[in-house]
């Protein structure tokens, strides 16, 4: 006998109270009883059958409200007095109920007339009317029949639904029975992603999409048992109706409402960060476009150059808001009288006033003598003595380029983090696939014909190094010893030359600082204030090419050139900017130099008055001059390149060509800004902002030049490598600019003259002070033990031990890697051997070719027997095991995989 | 089974199959290859009552897209109708055919831009695609699908001969479309050969000749660039 068994699931319309077995039905055990809320109604149940045709359409508002469906109970009865009266009653039949064999064919008829949807839902003004359609999937009720899944469709609501019923074989006892509810479907996958989690069985599409509201014939019992208890709401079929939710459903149910609540606010929580790291959508459909006409790769420049337009936002708000905003607040009372200080200098200062200068505006904005008493530079921020108020201008002052630097590097170190090349991981015989260039090599968002082709090309260029690296891989394998000698000896070789080369312009760099700094009121000529900047650019300029050139003679493997030339060229800036750094200090601070009044006052006292200034003046200009020539490059060079070329014809204008855009060399040049703006940000402390404003049209000219004047370079960069690489640079480039900072503030005595650390031996001396004059005795020998070595030794020892997790983490992971892949081949093994002991236990010559384990008589085998097909870590269904000869061998293989992981 | 051959519950439960929630591990979204069921559903389901009327957009429950973007998708895609096909119930029943769609300069670059509107496509040919089908495209490559359900139509694109699995054939017909048949990008014989041994050696973990869907995503999953180059945005 079937029990009836029922289930409630929520829907917004509707709510399924019960679904019971009436005895009026001869086939379809289930009555739904439903509750509708909202402006459905449901026409009186007129068929025993379980469908409700839709009726003529209602006009909306007709049943609003809560309609119970009275009519369906009774409608039920009345079926059910026809019914007894046909066919007889049914309850309290002890065996089975055949059903009547006519019924089935009407009732698919049935379901095909209600389902043509009638009158269009979308239609406006006429409201489509509830129909809801049971369609019978459970053919009978003879013994051991298949679970049936019993479908409930409402049309006109945009959910369905269907139960599933399981049934075991009346003939069994007890009978174990399950009733899977599917919650309502979730139209969309992204909303109710948890709902499915819980509701759907496992394994099901196969057996879903075999065909519309099939059940899976052979699990379909032990299936369907996981999801019953997990639906929304479940009501235990019982004879009678049950309340709307059992209370322990409800609680279920208002834990996932609860939950999901709370996931989509974790959702919108995560968007809006994201959204803030994208800088609220700045630039995005400029993004977008350059993405879709030139690929991910020069994309990933212009993000680039967005996250480092955010960062230098971000350093100027904390500096303005800690800095700047109190020291105009707070206005001191009494900026301090400058020291009562004398220079003993030998020649003096009054030279400086008598020589005539050029008195034009213009260098006097570029060169930022403009500015010199303003607050872009240190000199003009001036304080009372540090008790006077409550808040420290001063540690602010130098907390907050440190506290940005810090930002900056954990910005740019999770950039990078989230680029790395997983490789990295998984060892060192994990070369780069093949597999995942061909797969995830073509970009969608391409839509330019051009840009397509050009793709093309490099998809193939990349094809083809890849396979010869192949090649050349395996030659060097084979070579002889004399041979792989000689060609280090040429690598070397070209390596000494760029290394000198890259020497000699430092060198050259390294005079021409020293050069401008000498003879820095040499009237005549004020471009030489320019030199330093002029020559770095021109060594950053003609060292890339030179390099590329003289890499290129040479035979080495196109990626190796490649890297070579970049790695060469990050070398060049930054040693550039180093070096620049070095000869400023030495001018300036007179590092590894004898000058009496170095000696006297900690720094060249006697040319520089306020030397902090001079440095920010040289930093200004580096990065003024590094945006006029980018401007310059794009209009001066570019620009008439382009004009030329589409005017002329002509073998040499087709050579010349338009200008190529290197990302590489691109991401170096701002890089390098941003070095700059680094260090330069306890010197100038509004530099942040002059770079966002460069680099904000920086982004723009760089837009026009590759749209209109450039042609996409047939190498390019990956987005993933390529983000690695500029965040590896930009890296380096911090560091370079936290290494002179520290020296300075940590040792170097600061101006007497000018600034907020005039009477200090050095900036960082504040912060003593400030703890002795400020923190209460326990703070200050927290703060104490926290610098002492009795604190840094427990702090390294949990460090590492730390690190000691991680990495072991790390190389569990790995190994589980491995130990899956190779549990991944044993299943496949396994099978095989399967497939042999069943094809050897199969009658001789029952045409299964069974061969030995060579991968080609494996791909001749039939697809049914293929052991790939159906997904492994899903085995199938195994076949009976006879004999202990095949338990020996699944435990054989069991046993080396459970060891290996 | 039983009763089941209605069309109605065919196109409903195919719908779940693809608006099936994204489990992961579980191949769930689109019919599972296997079966080839040509009936996966876009949106199949329809809004409740009335045209597109952004405040009760049930398409923007069942996309990934947002309702920006899925009344710009329906501009663009009433541009492909003829005028007098352009009003807002038609638009939603409308099939437009494959040439039109081929047109779209979103598409028109793409070197699988046929595979792409075959895999989407519910008609029975594969020659048309309803507004639903081209929300279903849209919404797969946009930018919030999840990996997953990217991965899975990738390989539904890749795979030529739609039989459930790449092989030797459906790799090399890839190789070329990404290469493009030209004389100097095209590869040789024995350069393809080399390449398709190489993939195969890499990917096909269980040694069966070809490469399922499983290990496909394995291979997707480790390429970060994948998701951010699987979209097309209009």
């Amino acid at each position: 006998m079937l029990q009836p068994h029922g289930s409630c699931v929520t829907w917004p319309h509707l709510q399924v109270t019960s679904c019971r077995k009436p005895p009026c039905w001869s086939t379809c055990h289930f009555l739904l009883t439903c509750t509708f809320a909202g402006p459905f109604s449901l026409p009186p149940l007129s068929e025993p059958t379980g469908c409700w045709a839709p009726a003529p359409s209602v006009e909306p508002g007709v049943e609003e409200g809560l309609g119970k469906t009275r009519g369906s109970r009774q409608g039920c009865r009345k079926a059910r007095r026809a019914q007894q009266a046909g066919l007889g009653p049914e309850e309290g039949g002890a065996g089975t109920r055949r059903a009547p064999s006519r019924s089935r064919p009407a009732w698919q008829e049935r379901v095909q007339q209600a389902a043509p949807w009638g009158p269009d839902p979308l239609s406006p003004g006429k409201l489509r009317p509830l129909a809801v359609c049971c369609s019978e999937l459970w053919t009978g009720t003879e013994p051991g029949s298949a679970p049936a899944e019993f479908s409930l469709f409402i049309s006109g609501c945009t959910r369905a639904k269907s139960l599933t019923l399981a049934q075991q074989a009346p003939h069994v006892p007890s009978r174990r029975q399950g009733i899977a509810s599917q919650r309502p479907q979730p139209p969309g996958y992204r909303r109710d992603a948890e709902a499915v989690v819980s509701g759907v069985r496992p394994g099901l599409p196969g057996a879903r999409s075999r065909g519309g509201g099939a059940v899976g014939a052979g699990d379909g019992a032990a299936g369907v048992l996981p999801g019953a208890g997990a639906g929304a709401a479940l009501c235990h079929g019982g004879q009678a109706l049950h309340p709307l939710r059992e209370p322990e459903g409800a609680k279920t149910s208002c834990w996932q409402r609860w939950q999901r609540r709370r996931r989509a606010v974790g959702r919108r929580l995560g968007e809006a960060a994201r959204r803030l790291a994208q800088g609220f959508g700045l630039w995005e459909g400029a993004l977008y476009e350059i993405g879709g006409l030139f690929g991910t790769g020069i994309q990933s420049y212009f993000t680039f150059l967005r996250f480092l337009l955010l960062l230098n936002l971000l350093t100027l708000l904390l500096t303005a808001s800690f800095v700047l905003l109190p020291l105009v607040w707070l206005r001191p009372r009494d900026p301090g009288p400058a020291l009562n200080f004398t220079l003993q200098c030998s020649d003096g200062l009054q030279s400086q006033t008598g020589v005539p200068r050029f008195h034009n505006q213009l260098w006097n904005v570029l060169t930022g003598r403009a500015f010199n008493n303003t607050y872009l530079f240190y000199g003009a921020y001036r304080a009372g003595p540090e008790s006077g108020s409550a808040y420290s201008i001063r540690l602010a002052y130098l907390l907050s380029p440190l506290a940005c630097l810090l930002l900056c590097f954990c910005g740019t170190l999770r950039r990078m983090v989230k680029g790395l090349p997983q490789r990295l991981f998984l060892g060192q015989d994990y070369r780069s696939p093949v597999s995942i260039k061909v797969f995830s090599s073509w970009d969608f968002c391409i839509r330019g014909q051009e840009a397509a082709t050009i793709k093309k090309h490099e998809i193939s260029n990349e094809f083809k190094v890849e396979l010869e690296e192949g090649r050349r891989f395996l030659q060097v394998q084979q070579q002889t010893r004399t041979q792989r000698i000689c060609h280090l000896l040429t690598y070397l070789r070209v390596n000494v030359l760029i290394g000198l080369l890259v020497v000699g312009a430092i060198s050259v760099i390294f005079w021409a600082t020293k050069y401008s700094q000498d003879n820095k009121e040499d009237s005549l000529f004020v471009l030489l204030q320019y030199l330093p900047p002029g020559v770095i650019a021109l060594v950053n300029f003609l060292g890339p090419l030179l390099f590329v050139f003289l890499i290129q003679l040479e035979n080495y493997p196109p990626s190796t050139e490649i890297n070579l030339a970049l790695l060469w060229c990050v070398v060049l800036k930054l040693a550039s900017l180093g070096i620049f750094s070095f000869s400023l200090g030495q001018t300036v601070l007179c590092i590894g130099r004898n000058k009496t009044s170095c000696a006297a006052y900690g720094y060249n006292a006697c040319d520089y008055e306020c030397w902090e200034n001079a440095v920010g003046e040289e930093l200004y200009k580096l990065s003024i001059f590094n945006f006029l020539l980018t401007v310059a490059f794009a209009f001066c060079v570019s620009l008439p390149r382009r004009l030329l070329v589409e005017r002329f014809t002509g073998s040499f204008w087709t050579w010349l060509d338009r200008e190529e855009f290197l990302v590489p060399k691109n991401v170096l040049d701002i890089v390098a800004g941003q070095t700059v703006t680094w260090m330069g940000l306890f010197y100038c402390p509004l530099l942040p902002l002059l770079n966002s404003v460069f680099i904000f049209l920086t982004f723009y000219i760089k837009k026009y030049t590759l749209m209109r004047n450039s042609k996409a370079s047939p190498r390019r960069f990956r987005a993933s490598s390529s983000t690695f690489f500029f965040q590896l640079v930009l890296i380096l480039g911090l560091l370079l600019a936290v290494m002179p900072l520290g020296y300075v503030v940590s040792s170097i005595h600061s101006s007497w003259d000018c600034g907020l650390f005039s009477n200090y031996s050095a900036p960082w001396q504040v912060v003593p002070e400030l703890v002795a004059l400020r923190l209460p005795p326990s703070g200050q020998r927290i703060l104490h033990y926290i610098g002492s070595h009795a604190f840094s030794f427990p702090l390294l020892v949990l460090l590492s031990l730390v690190l000691t997790i991680c990495v072991s983490q790390s190389q569990a992971n790995a190994r589980a890697i491995r130990g899956l892949r190779k549990q991944l081949v044993w299943q496949v093994q396994e099978k095989w051997h399967l497939v042999e002991d069943l094809s050897r236990l199969l009658p001789e010559g029952s045409g299964v070719p069974v061969g030995p384990e060579s991968p080609h008589s494996r791909a001749s085998r039939p697809r049914s027997f293929c052991p790939g097909f159906p997904c492994p870590g899903s085995p199938g269904p195994r076949a009976p095991r006879p004999g202990p000869c095949l338990e020996d061998s699944v435990s054989r293989f069991r046993f080396s995989s459970g060891a290996e992981l | 089974m039983g009763g089941s051959g209605s069309r109605l519950s065919k196109e409903l439960l195919a719908e779940y199959q693809v608006r099936g929630t994204p489990v992961p591990g579980e191949f769930a979204r689109g019919p599972a290859l296997a079966s080839g069921v040509p009936g996966r559903a876009a949106g199949r389901v329809r809004p409740p009552g009335g045209p597109l009327n952004p405040s009760r957009f049930a398409f923007q429950e069942l996309t990934f897209l947002t309702k920006q973007e899925i009344l710009l998708a329906h501009k663009r895609f009433c541009e492909l109708l003829p005028q007098e096909h352009r009003s807002v119930e038609e638009s939603l029943q409308i099939r437009v055919s494959l040439e039109q769609i081929l047109s779209l300069p979103e598409l028109k670059a793409n070197p699988f831009k046929e595979r792409i509107c075959r895999v989407f496509s519910t008609s029975p040919a594969r020659d048309s695609l309803s507004f639903e089908d081209f929300l279903d495209l849209l919404s797969v490559f946009s930018d919030t699908a999840t990996p997953d359900i990217k991965s899975h139509y990738a390989f539904r694109i890749f795979d030529f001969d739609d039989d459930g699995t790449l092989n030797r054939e459906d790799l090399s017909q890839l190789v070329n479309c990404l290469t493009g048949q030209g004389e100097d990008t095209r590869l040789s014989a024995s350069e393809m050969k080399q390449l398709i041994d190489n993939i195969l050696e890499e990917s096909d973990i269980d040694r069966d000749g070809t490469i399922n869907l499983s290990e496909f995503q394995h291979v997707i999953s480790r390429s970060p660039d994948f998701a951010s180059s699987f979209k097309i945005v209009l």
